[in-house]
């Protein structure tokens, strides 16, 4: 009896459904099922021609985790933020100064406990910025947040006078952000696992996560029931600038160096991921695993076009129609469940 | 309504205006902000430059030309992303047709051996096709044009990538482009003193785009379905139609400013993709006064808009501070102009598109 509980709402609404369609009915189900073929045709083919794909050889699982921490562990704030309704353009540009300005309060002598500090209060001071101008003059963050993206790729050329900064910390912070454990896994692909539960349980087992999606999904409404919207925003984009800062820290730690050269479109890549990912672009909508699964997807598709020495022009147009087919597949399980 | 009371100035409706300054209702008009702004900042700019011409040459003939000389491409980018913006839709992919477009055309020149004729309407074809893949995707598979055209962005890339790899080196060749002194002087040729035959063109399809916006059914339907889409649609406006042909005039003007930018410098180069021009487009509408989510804006606020940014980056090198500031700057204008915007938007009394 698949078909009785569909026409209805409430809470039996999945209560005859096999797996198959509870899955299909989660936010970001359809894009669970796409990323684990995905990964399915990968292996087979990698093991089926271990010699001309290279999927599954440790030394690419490597390169996988490490690429994918820095724009999760980014995507995850932005997906944070833009369940509550709003955007953050700058985490880009977040992503290159905080860290800097670690690096270079380390370099002038500042114990690393209180750089680190530094970095991080800088990071998340941009994001209250961000979020004091948006919801105070009731502008709207695409554009506050587009203003602080061009205001810090300069500001960070200006006190940096294009001079990378090298950063060697102790052999213990290394380790501990971007270590090798074993023969597979990188340390920084633990703290993007572990980020994305602690925003698992933020989202969805506190009371504060219930309030993003409220004050996302129907202002109004979570005004009535009291929420605290202004509030819930302004922390939101604090989470957002603290993760984009650390995962900055992440990066910076991983290559021994800081630049302030600013890495483009980094903040839309971030976004695009969110939306393959299953949360909506308007807000109120979205899960965890969603963007964790977008990261994998996205890149996973840049190792696969590398792996299969295919042109380069390949991988812009893949990345192009993953999104546009990522949402379009989330719409049709919108439509459908 | 009330014309048995002459003080009905309080009701909403006609004679809402009747005890209002010329300068109130000045402020009502959503380009005010802009205007004012500009053209008190222009103001300084000429008399410190008649005070003193030999520090700040602004009104010098070569920095007017220089200043000029720029404004019509990113003027006419933006009127195309302005247009589009008050039907209430993006395109984060004009810096890929601004590319693709001039580029196609160069090599359609120089390898293919085209006619003239035929590599312009090539670099016009890019423009179409890709504003009606955009319209049709937006409207047709219902996602959000930020997702649509971030997607066309990403794929333009690599489309530029894939006719600009050179398969030898792997590396990305720019294409020189000669289309022949005519056309060159009809599309960026010197005419006097400072002005050149762009700024002309830049002003054509600003008069262009204002006739369409504010004499044309059309346009009106652009404020109508960017305003109310429900409401625009319950009077029999074709929706869907109407945001088709504003990716349509978005992309077209890409291509036109790419291939104007191109036969000015004799030269594309493929990294113009990566340059983040769509974002600046769209900070100058918004410092113009369109509104990120469409109903309201102007033709004239576009054009100041994009004037401003570009002065200001003038004003930078004039003082010799180095180009970084100038993003900085872009940035600040961005948020106080908003944030004046909607300060004055709400003084005045809300609606007024």
């Amino acid at each position: 009896m698949v078909d009785t509980g569909r026409g209805n709402t409430g809470v039996d609404r999945y209560a005859g459904a096999n797996a198959l369609d509870r899955l299909r009915a989660h936010p970001a189900g359809n894009v669970i099922i796409v990323f684990l073929v995905f990964l399915a045709v990968c292996v087979i083919i990698s093991l089926l021609y271990p010699s001309d794909f290279r999927f599954t050889q440790p030394a690419n699982i490597r390169i996988l985790m490490r690429a994918i921490p820095p724009l999760g562990i980014m995507a995850l704030g932005v997906g944070l933020l833009m369940i509550c309704g709003e955007f953050d353009l700058s985490v880009g540009a977040v992503f290159i100064v905080a860290p800097y300005i670690m690096v270079f309060a380390y370099v002038n002598d500042v114990p690393l406990a209180l750089a680190i500090l530094a970095g991080m209060a800088s990071g998340m001071g941009i994001g209250l910025i961000n979020g004091v101008i948006t919801t105070r003059f009731g502008i709207p963050s695409f554009i506050t947040t587009l203003g602080m993206l061009f205001i810090l790729r300069a500001g960070a050329r200006i006190i940096a006078s294009n001079r990378p900064l090298s950063f060697f910390p102790p052999d213990g912070f290394e380790d501990a952000l971007t270590g090798r454990l074993g023969s597979y896994m990188q340390a920084q692909f633990l703290w993007f696992l572990g980020i994305a539960a602690v925003c698992y349980l933020f989202l969805n087992r506190h009371r504060l996560g219930n309030h993003f999606f409220a004050a996302g999904g129907n202002r109004d409404a979570a005004l009535s029931v009291g929420i605290n919207v202004v509030r819930t925003k302004m922390l939101a984009f604090v989470l957002c600038s603290g993760l984009a800062t650390f995962a900055g820290i992440i990066s910076t730690t991983r290559i021994n160096s800081a630049t302030s050269t600013p890495v483009l479109y980094l903040e839309l890549e971030a976004i695009a991921i969110c939306v393959i990912g299953g949360l909506a672009l308007a807000g109120g909508r979205g899960a965890i695993v969603g963007i964790v699964v977008g990261t994998f997807i996205l890149q996973m598709v840049k190792d696969v076009i590398i792996l299969a020495k295919l042109p380069g022009f390949y991988l812009d147009m893949f990345i192009g129609i993953v999104i546009v087919f990522g949402v379009v597949l989330n719409q049709l399980a919108r439509k459908k469940y | 309504m009330s014309a048995s009371e002459p003080n009905a100035g309080t009701d909403a409706g006609a004679g809402r205006y009747v005890q209002q300054t010329p300068w109130t209702r000045f402020r009502r008009y959503p380009a005010a902000n802009i205007v004012v702004l500009y053209g008190t900042f222009l103001l300084t700019l000429i008399v410190i430059g008649l005070v003193v011409p030999s520090d700040f040459r602004f009104l010098a003939a070569g920095n007017l030309g220089v200043l000029f000389q720029t404004i019509p491409t990113l003027g006419i980018l933006a009127l195309g992303v302005g247009l589009l913006m008050i039907a209430g839709e993006f395109d984060l992919s004009v810096a890929g047709v601004y590319t693709l477009a001039p580029y196609l055309m160069g090599l359609s020149l120089n390898e293919w051996g085209w006619p003239l004729w035929a590599a312009v309407l090539l670099a016009l074809f890019v423009g179409v096709a890709v504003g009606v893949a955009n319209g049709l995707i937006t409207t047709r598979l219902v996602i959000p044009s930020f997702i649509a055209t971030l997607g066309m962005m990403f794929f333009l890339r690599g489309v530029v990538r894939y006719f600009s790899s050179d398969p030898k080196s792997s590396s990305s060749e720019q294409v020189s482009i000669y289309p022949g002194e005519t056309f060159e002087a009809v599309l960026t040729g010197h005419i006097v003193g400072p002005l050149h035959a762009q700024f002309l063109w830049f002003i054509f399809f600003a008069i262009l785009a204002y006739v369409f916006l504010n004499r044309h059914r059309l346009g009106n339907h652009f404020l109508a379905v960017g305003g109310n889409r429900e409401a625009a649609i319950a009077v029999g406006v074709n929706a869907k139609r109407v945001k088709q042909v504003g990716f349509v005039i978005c992309s077209v003007g890409a291509a036109i400013a790419g291939t104007i930018s191109a036969t000015r410098v004799n030269a594309i180069i493929p990294a113009q993709t990566l340059t983040g021009l769509e974002l600046q487009a769209i900070a100058a509408c918004v410092v113009g006064g369109v509104f990120l989510f469409g109903g309201r804006g102007t033709v004239l606020g576009i054009c100041l808009g994009v004037a401003l940014i570009l002065t200001v980056d003038n004003l930078l090198i004039l003082l010799r501070a180095p180009g970084v500031y100038l993003q900085g700057f872009v940035g600040a204008i961005v948020i106080i102009a908003v944030i004046a915007n909607a300060w004055f938007a709400r003084r005045v009394g809300g609606q007024s598109g």
